[in-house]
């Protein structure tokens, strides 16, 4: 990890705002470009910066292993559930319209029904993707089960 | 102007072997290739021009996605509207294969650890 | 065409759910987590079996995703030779699973237990799916599901050959998997569609505009289904992936894995091209020449093994080759023996696979030459070993006849008596390499050296299960022979 006082305060300034934009691109998915996919990664992002910039501890601090795992499950699971409620509101799977999610008006931040839950699914799967990815990269672990950081 | 070409390969390849001395393998798989891009350039320059109005893909498929995406979705970006609502499934597959890609890199780097 | 229940897609999101609950239910109860995904599998082979029904009520049914109507949606189609896939592939995971249940805790560290179970669900949801989409790009998403699963049951044993096979596996079918992308590209930019309906109808248009499009998108297709069904020249990453595997993962890869990508280059071939491009380039001509290679060099390679499972491994390069040749003759016969032969070769070679597995558990030995005497000390894994050999050589009374008898006849039908010459050759190749084994178990004089652990009543229950499946395939075929015949007029 870097020792470099430039870094963390840099990177400890920047990565809320990091954070807030990639909710905004997540929730704005159905109104401008971006969408789940890209705004988790940028979520994603913010937690690998910190966890670069200072050390693995205090990226697991923000995010610890077991909720990540459990957001990764969590995400895909949401984006399954959401399409079987289609099913039990008389649609077919994933259905939007047709299920009678409330569309609202076209442009309005609540609009879209389904296609917004569905992309803020997709942003936390993406988002723990990426942190649980980096995390099991980096980390060595000893023989008797202990998480140890990686030099 | 053709058995001008093959002489030159030929002689090329001879050149390649016995004064460079790179392996007869290599420079098999660098014909091979050159073969594929020679074919396929064909394939390149056959198909619809990029962008013109009376492509092939632009049919009914595109035309109602950008006519009736918001009104029928409620999304006013067309790209969110076909990928979670339109094409919803592929949308569940790809965010499975990102669950399959972890699940891939933890299995693997667990059991290879001890 | 009448629209179906929500069972089609109810099979595919049980089983993602369990895919995707497992490894936290593994940390917090390891049974339940077996348990859940045991009860998924069951679950979604009965309602296959409904399926099944439906569709001999009502004929082709067809459900569209998000209640979007074709082309503008995703549509699963379930006739009935998807459902027969769709049954195989579901009855034969189920049935694979039994027995990883308690093989996997010697083969695997107990903490990637419940990913292992977790990827298996993932494999099983893609391949499910795989049988019952009808459109190009969702057949791209389930294939790379389907890929990255199939290459994590490998390198999930702590071994470093298996990192090695798995990697080459990785590094093949992500090739694979690129052209076919590349070709659905093409496909899209002439047609303008992604439903295989649509598409069928739009290439019969497009091929006199744009033919070298057309003919590289298929060209591209069968290179991307060769590679990740091993057919001939492009088998090289199968030996090494299924040799190494741990002893399920074997039998899954070798059994259903394959087998998939061949039924879906079937799919692509009847489904997606039309009539026309097939009269016009000869693409069957090259996937029956290549499927006749296959076969023989498959059985060569295969004598020539020392190691068990990698002999079983070349096998199956050779025995997937048959399905190719059905595709390859392109004849109602043959077809109906290459898609028998899905079946048939999917009990027999997961059966194989799993009887080397419990060769192993109990005695750890993998060398053909040591197996000498095994046969009495082992006789419910050698019983299902000789069986399974029948049926690779095709004896009356194993399923492996069936298919072979049909692709013999659409071989004499279309008068190419080479290939009917193929398929004897290879039956007497098998032969050579499988009988000597079996008698060398039983006969040899020597006593068995090794020390012997007991197989667990839940495997020995799955290899008798299997010998009668070998069996039941062999003697009542007439049922499935008829639906294809009816499945496969329409196509001509």
């Amino acid at each position: 990890m870097l020792e470099d006082q430039i870094v963390r305060i840099t990177s400890r300034l920047v990565a809320p705002f990091i954070q807030v934009y990639g909710i905004y691109v997540i929730l704005h998915g159905h109104l401008s470009p971006g969408g789940g996919f890209s705004g988790g990664a940028i979520f994603g992002a913010s937690l690998v910066l910190i966890a670069l910039s200072f050390n693995l501890e205090a990226g697991v601090k923000q995010i610890s292993h077991q909720t990540a795992s459990v957001l990764e499950s969590g995400g895909a699971l949401g984006f399954t559930v959401t399409g079987l409620i289609a099913i039990a509101l008389g649609g077919n799977y994933l259905a939007n319209r047709a299920a009678g999610f409330p569309l609202g008006e076209a442009g309005q931040f609540f609009s879209s029904g389904a296609i917004m839950v569905i992309t803020v699914f997709v942003g936390i799967k993406v988002a723990s993707t990426i942190t649980t990815l980096f995390y099991n990269i980096i980390e060595k672990e000893t023989p008797h089960g202990n998480s140890k950081q990686a030099d | 102007m053709s058995y001008i070409l093959i002489l030159f390969l030929v002689i090329l390849a001879i050149f390649l072997r016995f004064v460079i001395g790179v392996e007869l393998r290599s420079i098999l798989t660098i014909y091979l290739l050159g073969l594929i891009v020679y074919l396929f350039s064909f394939t390149v320059a056959e198909m619809p021009p990029f962008g013109r109005p009376d492509n092939p893909a632009f049919n009914e498929v595109p035309a109602r996605y950008l006519e009736a995406g918001p009104s029928e979705t409620g999304a006013i970006n067309i790209i969110s509207s076909v990928i979670t609502d339109y094409r919803a499934f592929d949308t569940l597959g790809e965010a499975t294969v990102l669950f399959v890609a972890i699940a891939a890199a933890v299995a693997t780097l667990k059991s290879h650890r001890y | 065409m009448e629209s179906a229940g929500h069972q089609p897609v109810l099979i595919i999101v049980t089983l993602l759910i369990s895919a995707f609950l497992s490894p936290l239910l593994y940390r917090w109860r390891k049974f339940l987590s077996g348990m859940v995904l045991l009860a998924a599998l069951t679950g979604a082979f009965v309602t296959a079996l409904t399926l099944l029904g439906q569709v001999a009520r009502s004929g082709e049914l067809s459900y569209y995703l998000g209640n979007w109507p074709p082309p503008w949606g995703i549509e699963l189609v379930i006739d009935p030779l998807r459902v027969y896939m769709l049954l195989v592939v579901t009855g034969v995971s189920l049935w694979i699973f039994v027995y990883a249940l308690r093989d996997l805790e010697h083969e695997l560290h107990h903490d990637v237990i419940g990913w292992y179970y977790s990827l298996y669900a993932l494999l099983v949801a893609s391949m499910s799916a795989m049988t019952l989409t009808n459109d190009l790009f969702n057949l791209f998403v389930l294939m790379e599901i389907c890929a990255i699963s199939a290459c994590a049951i490998i390198t999930i044993k702590d071994k470093r050959e298996c990192l090695e096979a798995g990697f080459k596996y990785l590094i093949m079918s992500a090739m694979g998997t690129g052209c076919f992308l590349l070709g659905v590209a093409m496909i899209y930019m002439v047609t303008g569609y992604l439903n295989f309906s649509f598409i069928q109808t739009g290439l019969a248009a497009a091929l006199s505009e744009y033919p070298l499009n057309i003919f590289t998108a298929a060209a591209l297709f069968i290179v991307a289904f060769g590679t990740k069904a091993a057919l001939f020249p492009l088998h090289v990453w199968l030996p090494d992936a299924h040799a190494s595997a741990p002893s399920p993962s074997s039998a899954m890869l070798s059994g259903l894995v394959i087998k998939i990508y061949a039924f879906a280059l079937f799919m692509i071939f009847y489904r997606v091209f039309p009539r026309s491009l097939l009269d016009a380039i000869p693409l069957n001509e090259i996937i029956l020449w290549l499927g006749a290679m296959g076969v023989m060099f498959g059985s060569i390679y295969a004598m020539l093994q020392t190691d068990l499972k990698k002999m079983l491994a070349y096998s199956s390069i050779g025995q997937i080759a048959f399905i190719f040749m059905g595709i390859g003759l392109d004849q109602p016969l043959a077809l109906t023996g290459g898609l028998y032969h899905i079946m048939v070769h999917a009990f027999t070679k997961s059966m194989l696979f799993m009887s080397a597995g419990a060769i192993i558990y109990s005695t750890g030995v993998r060398r053909i030459s040591d197996l000498a005497g095994i046969g009495r000390v082992l006789p419910i894994p050698l019983l299902a070993f000789t069986i399974g050999s029948a049926s690779m050589i095709g004896l009356p009374g194993t399923g492996g006849l069936i298919s072979k008898w049909y692709l013999a006849l659409g071989a004499l039908e279309t008068g190419r008596i080479f290939f009917l010459l193929v398929i004897l050759a290879s039956s007497l190749l098998n032969a050579i390499y499988y009988m000597p084994i079996v008698i060398n178990a039983f006969m040899s004089g020597d006593e068995f050296k090794e020390k012997v652990k007991t197989v667990p009543p839940s495997m020995q229950a799955t290899l008798v299960v299997g010998i009668l499946l070998v069996v039941i395939s062999g003697i009542f075929s007439r049922q499935i022979i008829v639906l294809f015949e009816q499945a496969l007029t329409s196509l001509y």
